[in-house]
Order: C-alpha cells, then structure tokens, then sequence
C-alpha cells in the first residue's frame, strides 16, 4: 500500500472514526481502524462491534492496499505534524508514515482481522436534515437511563410515521419528546430504538447545517446513519419500548407560563442544596409565584421565587431539581410552560409544538 | 423397688413420631399428595380452610384402596410401597416408611373416602386422634379423598408453634408449586378458604408447569437443560436461569431426584460452579429447576423421616452429571465459554467474526485441577477485635507464607504469654480479652501491594495490610447510614410502574410487611395473580437497578431474618449501594489517597470487619515478626 493525503482532512477523518474506537482492550484489534485505499479515497473504518463508523478522505492512491492500525497512536502522530501531504507505505506488519522530514514506523494488524464492517442495504429510508437530526438527539438522548440493567431504556426509540418523525427517551423518571417533519412521507410506519452511546458520538459528528442532508435505513437488526461524509451503522436493541403516549396526559388542571433563564437560574441555585437532599425541591405554585425550596442537614436551606402567569388552584409538588436543570438547559425557546395535575402526577413541560418533556414528581 | 422405665403406649408413640413427619400444615399436605402421586392419580385437587389448621383436603382419582387395605394403612409401618429391607435400594414410590398416614391420624380428626375403580362401593373411615371411630361403606368416585380437620387438636404445644393462616398457606402453595413441577402429567389445583391459589393444568410438559408456577417472566429466563454427554445411571432433565437472572438466595434453585425435593449440598454446589465466573455481585444465585433420574440403586432416600434428604452412592458422580450439564447448557446457548476437562486451557473458544482469535475474556474455572467435589467452605465470622485476624487463617494468600502453624513451642509461647499477662504487659493478651475496648489504630500507609489491592500500612504494633475496596464499601456505608440516619426517606414516583411477578410466600411476606415498604419509600399495591406493581421506589435506589433492589429486598422478607427492623432494612439497602460507588482492587491510590483512606477507615465503630462481615485488614504483629526472625528478646 502506498497512499499519499493532506494532513488536515486525515486528522479530521481520524476524528470521526475514533469516536467508535472501543475503549475495552479485550480484543487488540478493536483499538485499531481499519485503511482501505479505493481509486482516489482512503476509507477508514472503526468500531467497538456495537456501533460501526465509516468515512472517506481524498487521496492519491499509487499501490492499492488494507491495513489496520492502532488508532490512538496514529491519531496522536497525524494531530501533531504540520499541515503538510503525508505518505502511508507498508505491508508486512508495519506501515511508514511521513510528512516532510518526519518519519513514524508505526506496528499495524492485517485488516483480515478487522471485523467486517456492515452494511445496510435493505429498510425503510428516510432523510432529515444534518441540523435538524442533531437538535433532536440532544434534546432526548439525554433523558435515556444510564442504568445496564434496564438496557431498552438505554435507548433512544426513533418513529417515523406518516410525515413526522419522533425521538423518544426516558429512565423512566422523566421522558422527553421531539418530533419533526418530514419531508417525504414513509409509506410504512417505521420504529427502532438505537442505543444512546453512539447517538451522542453521532451528535458530536453531525454539522448544524440545515443544507446537509442525513439519510437513515432502518435493516431489521441495525440502522444506518450516512451523511456526506461519514456512515455509522448502530445494532438496534430488541425489545418493547414503553408505551410513552399513555404517560402523556390528555387534559391537565393546571398551566403555568414562565421565563426559562429565571426558572433555570432558580434551580441552579436550589440545587446547590438540594443535591445533598436526594435532590428533593419543593415547589409551591401559588397566584403569581413559584417559591421553591430546599432543604438539608448537610448543606443548609435554600429558598426562591420566581413570577409565574398561573391558571387553575394553588398546588404543592416535589421535583428532583436535577431532572428540570438538565432539560430548562438544553431548551432554547425562551417562553415555556408547565401543565400540573396533582402533587403525585407528572408535570408537562413544553416548548412550542415540537418538543414534551414529563417528569415524575417526588413524594412531597 | 418401683418399676420407672416403662414401654409408652401406642397412641403416645404415635404422638411422638407425627412430630417427626408432620411438623406443620405443609408436611401433611406434603405427605397426602405424594400419597396421591404414588397411587398415579392424574389429578389432585388440595382444599385448605385457615391456612390447613381448621381443614385439610387432598383428593385424587388414583387406584384407591380396599376396605382392608385403608383399615390396615393407619397402622405404623404398613405400606404397600415396599416389601422387605432389600426393596429399600429400590425405592422407585414418593413414599415407603408406612409413617405418613398413622402419624397423621394420631394428631388429627381424619376421614378417608375410597373406591377402588373396579369395585362396587367404596369405604369411608373416620379416625380421630389414632382411633378408627367407623368404618362404613359409601357411594363415591374412584379414588381417594382424605379430609384432615382439627390438625393438632390433642397437641396444642404444636399448634402454637404454627404461624399464620396466610404463611401456612404460603407454604403449601410453595410446596404444592414444586411436586407440580415434578409432576407435568398431573393437573393440581390448591384452594385457599375457597379461592383458588394455584391451578397447573396436565400439559405434560415442564415449561407449561414452570409458567403457571413461577410466572412467565421467569419462565422466560429459563432455559432447557441440554447436554450431548452420558453419564452412567444419571440423567439431567430440567432447566437452568440465565445468568443474568439471579437471586439474593438459593430459594430458585429446585432440585428433584427421582421426583422427589431434596435439599443437598453437593448438589446446590455443582449447580453454582457451574455458573462459576458468569455470576456478576456476591451472594448473587443463578435459579434452576433440576430433575435427576438415577437408578434406584445409586441413592438412598432413607436417611431423614420427611424425606428431604438423600445420599448417593457416588456422590461425586452426581456432581459431575449436574454440573457438566449445566454448563453445557449455558455452553449451548453460547452465555460461557467451554470448559476443557482434559485441563488444557482452549483460548480460541468463539470466533465471531474473520477467523481471529478471541481471548477468553471470562475467568477461567480451576475446577479441572481440583478434586471432584468440596464442600463449600463455611464462613468463619471473626470476633469484631481489630487483633484478631491474623490469627486464623487469613483468605489471603500473601499472609500464607507468614503464618505457618504454630509448632513445637507451644507450650513454651503459652507459658511466656502467662508472664506477660502477670508483668502486664500487652502485645498478645487483647486478643484473649476481647471486652477490653481496644485502642484506636494508628496507621502509616507505606504503599500499595499486590497490583494495588493492598495498602501496606504501619502500625503502632505491627504491620497491617488494608484491603483498599472493602475499606472504602465501609466507609462510604457508614457515612451513608450516618446522613440517612438525619434526613427522612424520600420516594421518586416512576412514570412506568413495574410489575413483580412474585410466589405465594413473598405475597404473604408484603401482606405482613407491607407498612415496612412503605417506610423505606417504595410504594406497592397487589396487581392480582401473584404480581405486585411498584409505584414509587426510594431516591436511594432510583438511579440504579430498583428492581433487583425490590426483588431482593423481597427474598429478604420472604426468608424471615426475624427481628430485622427498619433500621437494620435501611442499613442493608445502603450498605449495598455504597459497594457500588467503592474504589477497587487495582485502583492506584497516592500517598495523599492511601493516608485520607486509612485515616476514615479507623474513625469507623469497627474497622476490621466490612459489612458483608469479611475481613477489612489483616495484621501481623511485630511479635510474630519478631518470632519469625526468631529474635530472643521477643518471649522476654
């Protein structure tokens, strides 16, 4: 193999590609990514055998080849030589990397011990803009439950349904809803649950450009990720995901209208307590204030208030702070609202059509 | 001179020997059903009136029994089960002792209805405490149907040892559930003051038993035992809980010999080595349900009056056939790696994909090196004495070379201990005199050993070595015990309840404990059908596996720790989480870390000993490394 690239778009492609590389050591192989030249492209490809990520960078390629190499090293090498062509030459259990007058000969695996990377060619299609995938992801991914034991919940459940899609996730304390429009409608309705890990990778990889167009195929045990430049392909978990639409109640007794920076920066600072009280805050909706309260042996008390526009009686209800800072962070409309039923029913956070978040209260 | 030993009458006998049989409800039961199962019924249907102690009634529609026959099997020892001593070693019935019936007649008011299916009428039988009151010939179905009331009528000492109806009743739901699982080809059906507990339909096919008995969640987590090796006179049938699907206690784990329960040691010990390196969590058990077949000749089941207990002729082979089994079944569903028996160890087990090689990435067994069968070892509980761990011996084997047992200078140690004790000096006699508070440690740390599982710490009086994990899962129990013990328990409500499908006893343990639930935050109601739904679980729990915290908090009411309060509830819950959070073996640790470890670890009640009662550090006093370098002034 011998292969000849510009360093800026190797580092950048060794970027993407890394974020699939396998942090376990169990098996060598995973640690390393896979080069395959093919006319004037080098495709790298990495995976930890959950997640696959696949992308391509322009080159000259003048003798055809595979190889596998230990992607940390390689990429610790390339970020740290000038912007200049960089040749890759080898075979035979080595590879020589050089940039002007710098020279690496760095150990490489044969790619025939690479995992087969696959492919989906088969499943529904759908197309969403690079921006518009993003945004959804970081809005639900992290609502998702970190817990191993409850692994479909460790998925963020994708459904795609006449001309909408819908992200959902939850840990079942708190769940959060995002849907879209598409702009084709699928003719039969899709769902799959994709493991939250390589979702956020994908996040972080994704452009904000609302020009970049990504394509998913849902196959029946996997679901493919393309953009122009990079392909991830995710196993699918197997299983039932909640049914999320019975926890959305239909009518609520209450709606509350409020700023999202007041309430953000109230339970930023309630928090401070009320993380060393099982992240209990109190909260008392009443005429046209929210007081909100915290209280703990540890750290002290804490107490604040902010204007609310409230519709409907008085109402004392328990929160975990933490669950209302994630998500009051992430949003960015600036107008919201919260509908409440009783003190031991869910809240609905809102924000515009697109976007529900519910959180279960505490035992107040 | 006065006569004073006297041979006991009869019925006294009798009274005697009914305790050994029939302890409780369940027994009796127990013994009325197998009764039934010996005479090949198809179906037994099992009435109980205030959990079996006003009423028990066991009817079956097996061979049944002629007037003679039912008048002579109240009589002790007769049976038509066995002939003569030899048939003992070919045992192939439930019963045989010729106890069970007499035993029960003597303690109870009996009435028994039979019919032989060939004969005109049947008999009917009434007893009451030994005494046949009427034999009387009767129309009824083929058959047999005895009716127990009054159990214990004429030994009340007995009767108040008995516990509630629902717990009575619990135990024979559990114990029916199990010879329903036996026994596939017979349809059971138990009813509790009228209302039907358990019905398990003749399928004739185990998994359909294990649904209508264990529930369909757990149904679903077992798997078919498999295996393509033979044992001679073994066979294993049954099935085997995946290993994510464990259990804080052995209460899963169902083993049937020729169709009888037993409980047996070597057996419970090649099911879970089986599982040997899958299992993830201490005191966590894999769940199965384990029919042996074995020639009548290779067993004996003559060793205990209620049967529970067996003995093999070879009992290593027994061991083998079961824990072979297993782990090809676990090996089969591809959950393990292989085991090589010939001891070569096989690296390249799976190959999932390009033909590379995959490491063994689950510990590998040493059972291959080791003798067929040991006993589990049993935990030795050490005194809570901070001295006292070196001198047992110690599970570490680095303190191994360092403690050899103590020889010919016994005597000699023993004397100079006395002159010590007299000088008054200390260095050995704390450890005799546990009752004297013992002075707070002061320890150095000096470094980690051992790939950083150990911190080498000086003492005042010798060397410690500090198991850095179970130092720090103390630590952090206590203090979390100590915050908890300030603020109350706060419960998270879950968007999604989740259902427990649950036995008989853990139903009746949450009827009885329900408020204790509720204390420790989570919220429970019945779901009807032996499942509960679980609203709200505690904070502490919420972010984790609440589920198996429920599930073993559950076992843990269901094997009664008696006298376990709320506290001592909320303490366990702790201590298990904390263990979560607690560095490991291997952590590497600076001289700051080590110091600030150590420095917490002696601020604790009890620093020698972790909550789950293992030891926390090992000490080996500069006496006995005085006396290791046999240096003179040390018996001084």
């Amino acid at each position: 193999m011998k292969v000849t690239c510009e360093r800026s778009y190797l580092a950048q492609a060794l970027g993407v590609a890394g974020r699939a590389v396998s942090s376990r050591n169990t098996l060598p192989i995973l640690t390393h990514v896979l080069l395959q030249t093919e006319d004037d492209r080098i495709k790298l490809s990495a995976t930890d055998l959950d997640t696959f990520v696949r992308c391509a960078l322009p080159a000259s390629v003048a003798e055809n080849g595979e190889v596998a190499l230990p992607a940390a090293t390689l990429s610790d090498y390339v970020s740290k030589l000038p912007d200049a062509p960089v040749t890759l030459e080898g075979g035979d259990g080595k590879v020589v990397v050089r940039s002007g007058h710098s020279r690496f000969t760095i150990m490489s695996a044969p790619a025939e011990d690479f995992p087969v990377v696959p492919e989906v060619t088969q499943g529904t299609e759908i197309t969403v803009s690079s921006a518009t995938l993003k945004e959804m992801i970081r809005m639900t991914a992290f609502a998702a439950s970190k817990e191993e034991s409850r692994s479909i919940l460790m998925g963020v459940l994708f459904e795609a349904r006449g001309d909408t899609l819908t992200l959902v996730a939850t840990d079942t304390h708190r769940l959060a809803w995002k849907q879209t429009r598409l702009n084709e409608s699928v003719q039969t309705p899709v769902s799959a649950i994709v493991p939250a890990k390589p979702l956020v990778e994908l996040e972080r990889v994704l452009t904000r450009n609302a020009e970049d167009m990504v394509t998913i195929r849902f196959g029946s045990s996997q679901v493919q990720f393309q953009s122009e430049s990079a392909t991830l392909v995710s196993r699918v978990l197997d299983g039932q995901f909640p049914n999320y639409e019975k926890v959305i109640p239909k009518a609520t007794e209450r709606k509350v209208q409020f700023e999202r920076e007041e309430w953000l920066g109230a339970v930023r600072r309630v928090d401070i307590v009320s993380r060393s009280a099982n992240q209990k805050m109190v909260c008392k909706f009443g005429g046209a204030m929210l007081a909100m309260s915290a209280e703990s042996s540890e750290a002290g008390q804490t107490y604040e208030e902010i204007p609310i526009a409230m519709d409907g009686t008085d109402l004392q209800i328990a929160f975990n702070a933490k669950y209302l800072m994630e998500v009051l962070g992430l949003i960015s409309d600036d107008q919201l609202s919260l509908e409440l039923n009783g003190a031991l029913n869910p809240g609905i956070l809102r924000a515009g059509e697109s976007f529900i978040y519910i959180v279960m209260p505490m035992q107040a | 001179m006065s006569q004073r030993i006297r041979q006991l009458p009869p019925d006294v006998a009798n009274k005697i020997a009914a305790g050994e049989v029939v302890e409780r409800p369940a027994n009796a039961v127990k013994e009325l059903i197998e009764n039934a199962l010996d005479a090949g019924a198809r179906r037994i249907t099992i009435e109980l009136e205030e959990g079996g102690k006003k009423l028990i009634r066991v009817r079956d529609d097996g061979s049944g029994m002629s007037a003679q026959d039912a008048v002579l099997c109240l009589q002790r020892h007769a049976t038509s089960k066995i002939q003569d001593a030899d048939d003992l070693w070919r045992i192939q019935t439930l019963g045989f002792r010729g106890e069970a019936l007499p035993s029960l007649a003597a303690v109870s008011r009996m009435e028994i209805t039979t019919r032989e299916e060939n004969s005109e009428v049947g008999t009917r039988i009434v007893v009451e405490a030994g005494e046949i009151l009427g034999v009387e010939e009767i129309g009824c179905a083929p058959g047999t149907e005895v009716v127990v009331r009054g159990l214990f009528f004429n030994t009340p000492a007995r009767f108040k040892f008995l516990k509630s109806d629902s717990a009575e009743a619990a135990r024979i739901a559990e114990m029916t559930g199990h010879l329903a699982l036996a026994y596939p080809h017979v349809a059971f059906v138990l009813k509790h003051n009228g209302n039907e507990s358990l019905r398990v339909e003749a399928a004739g096919d185990s998994f359909n038993a294990l649904v209508s008995v264990w529930g369909r969640d757990t149904a679903r987590a077992m798997m078919p035992i498999s295996t393509s090796e033979e044992f001679p006179n073994i066979k294993v049938t049954g099935f085997a809980g995946r290993p994510q699907f464990t259990r804080a206690n052995r209460k899963g784990q169902l083993v049937f010999v020729n169709g009888r329960a037993v409980s047996s040691r070597a057996l419970q010990h090649a099911f879970g080595a089986a599982y040997d390196g899958l299992i993830h969590g201490r005191d966590r058990y894999p769940v199965g349900l384990i029919f042996l077949q074995v020639a009548p000749g290779a067993v004996d089941v003559n060793v205990h009056p209620a049967k529970s207990e067996v003995r093999f002729a070879r009992e290593g082979e027994a061991h083998h056939a079961l824990r072979v089994a297993i782990r090809d079944t676990l090996v089969g569903a591809q959950l393990a790696p292989s085991w090589n028996l010939d001891g070569e160890t096989d690296g390249g087990l799976y190959k999932p994909f390009g033909g590379s090689r995959v490491e063994n990435q689950l510990p590998q067994s040493q059972f291959p090196s080791q003798a067929p069968y040991q006993p589990a070892p049993s935990r030795f509980n050490p005194t809570p004495t901070p001295n006292y761990a070196s001198y047992q011996a110690p599970p570490s084997e680095i303190s191994r070379p360092l403690t050899p047992a103590p020889s010919e200078d016994t005597n000699e140690r023993f004397r100079q201990h006395l002159a010590d004790i007299r000088a008054g000096k200390s260095g050995f006699d704390r450890d005799l005199f546990p009752d004297e508070a013992p002075a707070k440690l002061q320890l150095r740390p000096l470094a980690q050993i051992s790939n950083n599982a150990y911190i080498l710490c000086e003492g005042e009086d010798g060397l410690y070595i500090v198991n850095q994990h179970r130092a720090h899962e103390s630590i952090l129990a206590a203090r979390a015990i100590e915050r908890a013990s300030r603020e109350k328990v706060e419960s998270q409500r879950l968007m999604i309840p989740f259902s427990v499908e649950c036995g008989p006893r853990a139903l009746a343990a949450v009827e009885e404990h329900g408020s204790l639930l509720s204390e420790l935050g989570f919220e429970v109601e019945s779901f009807g059908g032996g499942a509960l739904l679980v609203r709200a679980v505690p904070t502490l729990v919420a972010q984790t596996d609440y589920e198996r915290a429920f599930a073993d908090l559950l076992d843990e009411l269901v094997s009664g720790h008696a006298g376990r309060n709320l506290d001592e509830r909320r303490r366990a819950l702790l201590t298990m989480l904390s263990c979560k959070n607690a560095i490991k073996a291997g952590d590497a640790l600076n001289q700051g870390q080590m110091q600030g470890l150590v420095d917490d670890l002696v601020e604790l009640p009890n620093p020698s000993i972790c909550p789950h009662g293992q030891p926390i550090l090992i000490k080996i006093s500069t006496y006995e490394l005085h006396k290791k370098f046999e240096r003179e002034y040390a018996m001084r």
